[in-house]
């Protein structure tokens, strides 16, 4: 008994650092991204990279460990090595072999129901930190490739602050980044200091920039000296044919290269500065004189409608006042109490309503897109058997909420007929609702959503007031898991057992996740019924052999776990194909209580076998 | 191995027939002997074809996302597949008749070389479509190209799923009233589908249900041999023939392991293993060969799959010699 537990031991060990070796040198492959044999590269950040390899080098040998495992029991008892084993009675071989695979299908079930479901988890979420990371930073990289070729100021602006919500994204995945910046494209933080100090400054000037106002082209030679001489000529014109856009603009420039040349550690002259300071001063006052001089009306109901503003912001009515302190803040932008109220109100507004720009922006972002389920609890008339389905185009999940963009809702009777159909742009997702509390940043209205169909008693707008939330019955933290899940191995097992139901009610068949379910439960035994399987074929075909090991022997340690390997993973696929057809025709726990039986009957059967066998070969 | 030993052994050690009962009683031993392994050939032929059938129709149809086959033709799978597992099996019950073993090399492979010579054309011209009353349960259903369909609970079982919604990549759906689910090659028929409907081989389902590596890369390579016997039936039938003659061949080219390993269990696995480097060869010879050579002579040369096939015969020849040397012992002391 003890001879045959040290040899299986042996065996085991020694196929088992085998196929150790064969994983380390896959993972150094992938490691090191080397071309070969289409190993991918190790899929990992490189703050992970060990924790991530330890976990696939324990994957692959939790995957091993059912074949490599058969594949040594299959050895130790094929090969009769001495005769005080084939001399050994039935009970004791059979006690001993039932001893080996009890201890080996108890590991392999806290592999299969635990370590497995663990690891794959990790390795999943970790790939899609990965592809995260690489899709964001290479629109990082594209924007900044763009930037230097766009020459209208406004886009570069956009684009300036397209990267920097880039690279805000980029630093909340890998906040550890600046560590590991020598394996990585470019340093988050360094870039988002630099992109942040642009837009500070792009900020600071856009106040004293005339819209309108021609920016100067890349390629313009023109020195400070001479754009500060040519705005001091205009300026000599007598007032009221004085070119006041042209010289803000050639000041404006002047001040910009002055402060990006001392930015960079050049000697600038504070005389010029301070020239082009007076100069964007001059030419302001001088527009504001003339623009105002040109309309006396507007100038009238200019004073009424911010008292109407101030009044909408004293009665929390921010989204009016907003409005109201725009326009008045684009008809004189000097005012600064209009845009110090404005700045208000935006920040009032923040996190109750958004913006379609800001949105539109926002979804540069990479996100979950074309997704869809079942409305689970749709807003329905009492006994109406309608059914909902959802679409979103492309779902976001960030630190100030969930947002959707081409959102998509379709109601349909169970005869085909249409009764509601409609799309919103955008929409944001608070708990287990849609709320479309989206407008326009330029222009005092909603963005409401676009009715394609709609019959009696399924409207969407209720009446004419705004959009009331749309019930869903799923929130989007259950969709995003369902989503970054959709393989049901990855599920951790008592997920696999409890969001069966929520998946049906969403559309989706719970049969996969089901089998899988059962297919964890049943696999430990149904691995104990083929390792006795396996014996009886073992102890059938044995060989006898005393002595030194034959060479074919050493050989088949190496070869046989390859066999095993097919024989288990086919036996694993027959297996999840047999519990889907079993729960597909009797249901869940019936096909459970049926494959127990079947592989206990199985292990029963091969044990009497095997004691018939024995006895046999003793008498 | 000490194979050769054994049998010089086995074959040395009693009385040889011959000198009991004459030749002719040998000889009608020997025949009878080749009919029965024959006869046993052809029982563990259909035993394999209708395990491989009735696993095909009792799971493919009804277990969603197994894509089981690449063949046009799922018989011709079990076909090509039945005869590899048959001929295993003959080989070894025919090392315990070694008297009569060359003769039932030979019965055996002619049984099997018109098994598929006759049985192939069959199955590739009468195109089977099982019309199956399938009712895919209610749920979402990934297809090609991003687009989703979602089948509601059917009325009653039928030919056609009715009102089902098909979910495209951009904006609208719409219900579609009439689909045809076609099971075997995983696909939906509907108007305006325009070869797509095509199931999504990433979905979660497929991936659970996903055949392990080995028995993808054994489809592969039958895939490949059943293309070459289908393009050599429909080009030129003597090259069919050959190619026919020379699979069956190729498998009784196992014979050598199940004349030589004494040990069973070492037997076994090691002519498994053979088997299948025999198939992978057989792919490369049909497939590998006329792609490599493709690169120096044009793709519409006639020699590029000849050379295919002269290597392959090259092979079965050895393999042919091999066995005949090997089983000679006996046959001299008979």
């Amino acid at each position: 008994m003890t001879q045959i537990l040290a040899r299986f031991f042996k065996i085991f060990l020694f196929t088992t650092l085998i196929w150790m070796v064969w994983l380390v040198g896959h993972l150094l492959i992938s490691a090191f991204s080397l071309p070969l044999w289409g190993i991918q590269p190790l899929p990992s950040l490189p703050e992970d990279a060990w924790l991530t390899a330890a976990l696939i080098l324990l994957k692959g040998l939790a995957e091993a460990y059912p074949w490599l495992f058969l594949s040594s029991l299959l050895l130790t008892f094929a090969l009769n090595p001495d005769t005080s084993a084939g001399a050994s009675s039935p009970t004791r071989i059979l006690s001993t072999l039932a001893m080996i695979v009890i201890a080996g299908s108890s590991v392999l079930a806290v592999l299969t129901l635990l370590v497995q479901p663990l690891v794959e988890d990790y390795l999943q979420t970790e790939a899609y930190k990965v592809r995260q990371t690489h899709a964001l930073e290479r629109s990082y990289l594209q924007l900044k490739d763009q930037e230097a070729q766009l020459q209208d100021h406004l886009l570069r602006q956009r684009n300036t602050e397209e990267e920097a919500i880039l690279l805000q994204r980029l630093i909340t995945l890998r906040p550890h980044q600046r560590f590991y910046s020598a394996q990585s494209a470019f340093d988050y933080d360094f870039e988002y200091q630099i992109v942040r100090s642009h837009l500070e400054m792009e900020k600071f000037f856009n106040l004293r920039l005339l819209p309108g106002a021609d920016t100067p082209l890349p390629e313009d030679q023109t020195t400070v000296t001479e754009l500060l001489a040519k705005a001091e000529q205009l300026l000599k014109a007598p007032l009221y044919s004085r070119h006041n856009f042209e010289i803000n603009h050639l000041a404006y420039e002047s001040f910009i290269r002055l402060t990006n040349a001392q930015n960079q550690g050049q000697t600038v002259s504070s005389e010029q500065v301070h020239q082009a300071e007076n100069f964007i001063d001059l030419s302001w006052r001088g527009i504001r004189d003339q623009t105002l001089s040109a309309d006396e009306r507007l100038k009238a109901s200019y004073f009424f409608r911010k008292g109407k503003s101030l009044g909408d912001y004293q009665f929390q009515n921010y989204l009016e006042a907003y409005y109201g302190f725009q326009e008045l803040h684009k008809e004189d932008p000097r005012d600064k109490e209009v845009a110090r109220y404005e700045a208000l109100c935006l920040t009032k507004l923040q996190g109750k309503i958004h913006f379609a720009n800001d949105l539109k922006l926002l979804f540069l972002l990479p996100g979950y897109e074309n997704l869809s389920f079942r409305n689970p609890a749709p807003p329905l008339l009492p006994n109406e058997k309608a059914i909902e389905l959802v679409h979103i185009g492309k779902l976001l999940e960030t630190p100030e909420g969930s947002f959707v963009k081409d959102f998509e809702v379709f109601r349909y009777s169970p005869d085909g007929q249409v009764l509601l159909h409609w799309i919103a742009p955008y929409g944001e997702w608070i708990g287990q609702n849609i709320v479309f509390n989206v407008w326009h940043k330029t222009k005092p209205s909603e963005v409401f959503p676009q009715v394609l169909t709609q019959t009696p008693g399924n409207r969407l707008f209720q009446s004419d007031q705004s959009l009331p939330p749309y019930p869903l019955g799923v929130s989007a933290s259950d969709l995003i898991f369902l989503t970054l899940n959709s393989v049901p191995q990855t599920w951790k097992t008592v997920n696999l057992l409890t969001d069966a139901q929520g998946l049906t009610l969403m559309g989706e068949s719970p049969l996969p996740w089901q089998t899988e379910f059962l297919f964890r439960l049943i696999s430990p035994l149904a691995f104990l019924a083929l390792c006795f399987i396996g014996f009886f074929f073992a102890w059938n075909f044995q060989a006898p052999h005393q002595g030194k090991m034959p060479w074919i022997w050493w050989l088949l340690i190496v070869i046989l776990p390859f066999g095993t390997q097919g024989v288990i993973e086919t036996s694993a696929w027959l297996a999840k194909l047999v519990t889907a057809k079993l729960i597909s025709l009797s249901g869940l726990w019936q096909a459970g209580i049926l494959l127990s039986a079947l592989s206990l009957a199985t292990v029963i059967g091969m044990t009497i076998a095997s004691w018939r066998m024995l006895r046999q070969r003793r008498t | 191995m000490d194979g050769r030993r054994s049998h010089s052994r086995r074959s040395t050690s009693g009385v040889p027939p011959s000198l009991k009962g004459g030749e002719g009683r040998v000889i009608l031993s020997s025949v009878k002997g080749a009919f029965r392994l024959t006869f046993q050939f052809l029982l563990f032929f259909l035993f394999f074809l209708l395990a491989f059938l009735s696993f095909s129709y009792f799971f493919v149809p009804q277990v969603p996302g197994i894509l089981f086959s690449p063949f046009a033709h799922q018989m011709t799978e079990a076909l090509l597949l039945a005869e590899i597992g048959a001929l295993c099996l003959v080989l070894a019950f025919m090392r315990k008749h070694l008297q009569g073993f060359r003769m039932a090399y030979f019965s055996v492979l002619v049984t099997a070389s018109l098994l598929l010579l006759l049985s192939f054309p069959l199955l590739v011209t009468n195109t089977f479509s099982p019309v199956e009353q399938i009712s895919p349960s209610q749920h979402f259903w990934q297809l090609d190209g991003n687009e989703r369909l979602y089948v509601p609970t059917q009325p009653r079982e039928g030919q056609f799923l009715r009102n089902v919604v098909l979910i495209p990549k951009t904006s609208p759906m719409r219900v579609v009233e009439q689909v045809q689910y076609d099971p075997w090659n995983k696909r939906f028929i509907y108007a305006g589908a325009q070869g797509t409907g095509q199931w999504h081989p990433s979905s979660a389902e497929a991936k659970l249900y996903q055949e392990p590596a080995l028995l993808s890369s054994l489809q592969d390579d039958l895939f490949w041999v059943y293309s070459a016997l289908k393009t050599a039936y429909k080009t030129d039938p003597g090259a069919y023939a050959l190619l026919s003659v020379l699979y069956i061949g190729l498998f009784l080219g196992l014979a050598p392991f199940f004349l030589t390993i004494r040990w069973a269990f070492v037997r076994w696995i090691l002519a498994l293993l053979a088997a299948r480097l025999y198939l992978a060869l057989a792919a490369f010879s049909v497939s590998g060969v006329p792609s490599i050579l493709q690169q120096w002579f044009p793709a519409t040369s006639l020699s590029n799959p000849l050379i295919g096939i002269a290597i392959l015969a090259l092979a079965v020849l050895g393999l042919f010699f091999l066995t005949m040397a090997l089983s000679r012992p006996t046959q001299e002391v008979a």
